[in-house]
């Protein structure tokens, strides 16, 4: 329980040497930021932007965001101008490519099962799930789905990304984000009923077909702005790798197309108008034990990346607008956080005053020591941590209420549609050594937030689902909810320190066991920079 | 084998003298659809409840040019196989249903691909294991398979399918199988 002594100190000490990076001249370049002023700040003016994050507000206006005003800024000097690119190129996602992008699943399918099959060496080789044969395949179609028994970063991580994959075989060779959300399930549905030996995995399917839709359009979009297609010299050779290791599928297409080579016009989407970047650092304590009388605190340093693409108000296809949080710990498990939300449909009901927005989200929160499989995390004492992971239909409503020349309150009311929730299971360890649960749910989230410029001085967020699990003990239903309180105290127009407090808060219904309640104080101090103009 | 190359023959041949005659008529329409269905059930759950007949009742909103998005609902009796002797035993089940259809052309002979997925409202008096519990269960439903739509005129088509489905019941025993439907469907 107490590491608390020398793994604290340099906790403090590695945030110190963070902090003095990000406020050192020479990182943020204060110079190019002007102050903010009540003129800029202007509520409703001409320059006035909005944007929004998975309920999180923001206001920005071109001053402070990174934004691509025209088709030709980049990250960098534009190295070549218009009249010198090849307009007669056509690029190759302007027309569809079928039987490319079926090699491409195809290509995506074959790596993992070959690994499997020939390279891994198996303690059994009986174990080997990647055997496959006609047997296996009529075994699978004739008994259907299941839920299987990975662990949950593979599960909730490790499918959406492969997921991710499949939906851009689609998307990079010509596909939008529906046509290429079918192209993810239909790549993830042969992997499970093709290309093992275990039943097909429900779980497996829609966290590959749906979180893999939602990561995968963010990383082409992401992969699409990192590149530029007039830039020569080492900078492109720059913009192309950091492309491809965002979108390995797009990188290839581009590879073999002989797109990398050729100079022409970015396509204008590929420039978001708005664009906020912000960094955090600092520590978080949180009880992994749950019960009021048994506290185990775990203090640790973390890390944070905040990302919004776009502005929902203004979007008009799938994932114009998305936001990520991302948080890195310094305690195992070190990938703690993965939330993000992309913009479905959208519409302002009254100009900058009342918006109704869809999102689909993904959420991956994992704070659990340990939950491979074999790990013995269900013990006596019931699960150990907290795990929350989710793939969510999130409808909701934004009201916008001006306090003064300068400062809004917001407020989001929504409902999470849980397409796939999995939740701690106190009493079931899988064969396969799983310890936590799956299943759809549904639920409420409520957010509200005091906010000038680019900061939440005050943000309040409750969480809530009822997840109904399906595997083992199949009457079980857990309610999640999260209490979460968080200020930010600006100490200039681009660095601000924070601080936060929040409980999660399970109950567990089971029934041939006793109930399970648990909560977990959750207590955060961090530096937030928000690095808004390159 | 001849007789189905002969049909699959026929069958094109036809379709391009109709694409011929309609010209650039639209067929890929909003529409009304009733359907009658058979399914061949598979792995444990046809051990017990061999298989199951009923029908949908739907309505499709296209989506130019090759889309359309499909709600239905129905009803479905599944059937206890043969050498099964569980007294009065009833499994029924009412489905609701939204997915979609992706057609590769808009003419009088379509084919599609398909996929719908939605709720089963599964009402039983027996388990599978022949104990007597009336029960009312709520299951994901899911199945995905192709067909073709013959549009006799524009507004009058008739429908065939065949799907795969993999509905939840129980982890040991899911409700697979492979689904039959025919119909018709009315463009409004």
């Amino acid at each position: 329980m107490n590491k608390f002594s020398t793994t604290f100190q340099k906790q403090i000490l590695l945030l110190l040497i963070i902090s003095g990076i990000f406020l050192s001249d020479s990182f943020c370049q204060t110079s190019n930021y002007p102050e903010i002023n009540s003129d800029q700040a202007g509520l409703y003016g001409s320059d006035f932007y909005t944007s929004f994050s998975d309920g999180n507000f923001k206001q920005t206006d071109n001053f402070y965001s990174l934004a691509f005003k025209d088709n030709q800024r980049k990250w960098g000097k534009v190295n070549l101008p218009a009249s010198v690119l090849n307009d007669d190129f056509e690029p190759w996602e302007s027309k569809k490519h079928f039987w490319f992008g079926a090699m491409e699943i195809a290509i995506l399918e074959f790596i993992p099962w070959a690994l499997a099959r020939w390279v891994r060496k198996w303690e059994n080789p009986e174990d080997n799930w990647a055997k496959v044969s006609s047997k296996t395949w009529w075994q699978n179609i004739s008994k259907g789905w299941e839920y299987d028994g990975d662990a949950f970063q593979t599960n909730n991580f490790a499918h959406p990304y492969h997921g991710a994959l499949f939906y851009n075989a689609g998307r990079t060779n010509g596909y939008d984000f529906w046509e290429s959300t079918a192209w993810a399930l239909t790549g993830s549905a042969l992997w499970e009923y093709f290309g093992e030996t275990f039943r097909p995995s429900i779980n497996d399917w829609v966290y590959t077909g749906i979180g893999g839709s939602n990561l995968g359009e963010i990383l082409y979009r992401l992969s699409s702005m990192v590149t530029d297609n007039r830039a020569t010299g080492s900078e492109r050779v720059w913009s192309e790798i950091f492309g491809t290791l965002l979108n390995p599928v797009r990188g290839f297409n581009r590879l073999v197309t002989g797109e990398m080579n050729q100079n022409f016009d970015n396509p204008r989407w590929s420039r978001p108008d708005d664009f906020v970047l912000a960094f955090d650092a600092g520590i978080r304590s949180v009880d992994l034990n749950g019960i009021k009388d048994f506290r185990n605190k775990q203090v640790t340093g973390l890390f944070g990346l905040e990302l919004a693409y776009g502005l929902p108000i203004t979007a008009k296809k799938p994932f114009d607008f998305f936001a990520i949080s991302m948080e890195v710990s310094s305690e195992a498990p070190h990938f703690t956080q993965l939330n993000t939300t992309g913009y479905l449909f959208g519409k302002m009901l009254k100009p900058l005053r009342h918006y109704f927005g869809v999102t689909l989200d993904f959420t991956y929160n994992n704070i659990a020591p340990s939950t491979a499989p074999d790990a013995a995390n269900v013990d006596e004492e019931g699960f150990e941590g907290l795990l929350y992971g989710a793939a969510i239909i999130h409808p909701y409503l934004m009201s916008i209420f001006p306090i003064g020349s300068k400062t809004l309150f917001v407020s989001t009311v929504g409902i999470n549609g849980v397409m796939m929730g999995a939740t701690p299971n106190d009493y079931f360890i899988d064969p396969e050594g799983r310890n936590y649960d799956f299943g759809p749910g549904v639920g409420a989230r409520v957010m509200a937030s005091i906010r000038e410029g680019i900061w939440d001085y005050v943000r309040l967020l409750y969480f809530g689902n009822w997840i109904w699990t399906q595997t083992e003990p199949s009457d079980s239903k857990h309610r999640v909810q999260i209490f979460y309180l968080e200020g930010q105290y600006p100490l200039t127009s681009y660095f601000a320190f924070g601080i936060a407090a929040g409980v999660y808060w399970r109950t567990s219904i089971y029934q041939d066991h006793p109930d399970v309640d648990r909560n977990h104080p959750i207590l955060r101090i961090f530096f937030r920079t928000a690095i808004l103009n390159l | 084998m001849k007789k189905i190359f002969l049909i699959v023959a026929i069958s094109l041949s036809m379709s391009s003298a109709f694409n011929l005659l309609a010209q650039s008529e639209n067929y890929l329409k909003n529409r009304i659809m009733v359907e009658g269905l058979y399914i061949r059930n598979l792995g444990p759950f046809s051990e017990v409840w061999s298989n199951a007949a009923g029908g949908y009742i739907g309505y499709s909103i296209a989506f130019p040019d090759h889309n359309l998005l499909m709600l239905r609902t129905g009803f479905i009796s599944n059937s206890l196989k043969d050498g099964v002797n569980y007294q009065d035993a009833s499994s029924t089940i009412i489905p609701l249903e939204i997915g979609g259809r992706y057609y590769f052309v808009d003419s009088r002979f379509m084919p599609f691909v398909q996929f719908m997925n939605g709720l089963n409202l599964i009402f039983e008096n027996t388990s599978l294991e022949g104990e007597k519990s009336d029960k009312t269960l709520l299951k994901y439903a899911w199945n995905v398979g192709f067909g073709l739509t013959i549009n006799f005129i524009s507004n009058l088509n008739l429908d065939v399918g065949v799907n795969y489905q993999s509905n939840f019941y129980k982890t040991e025993a899911m409700n697979t199988g492979f689904k039959y439907t025919a119909g018709i469907g009315f463009a409004l």
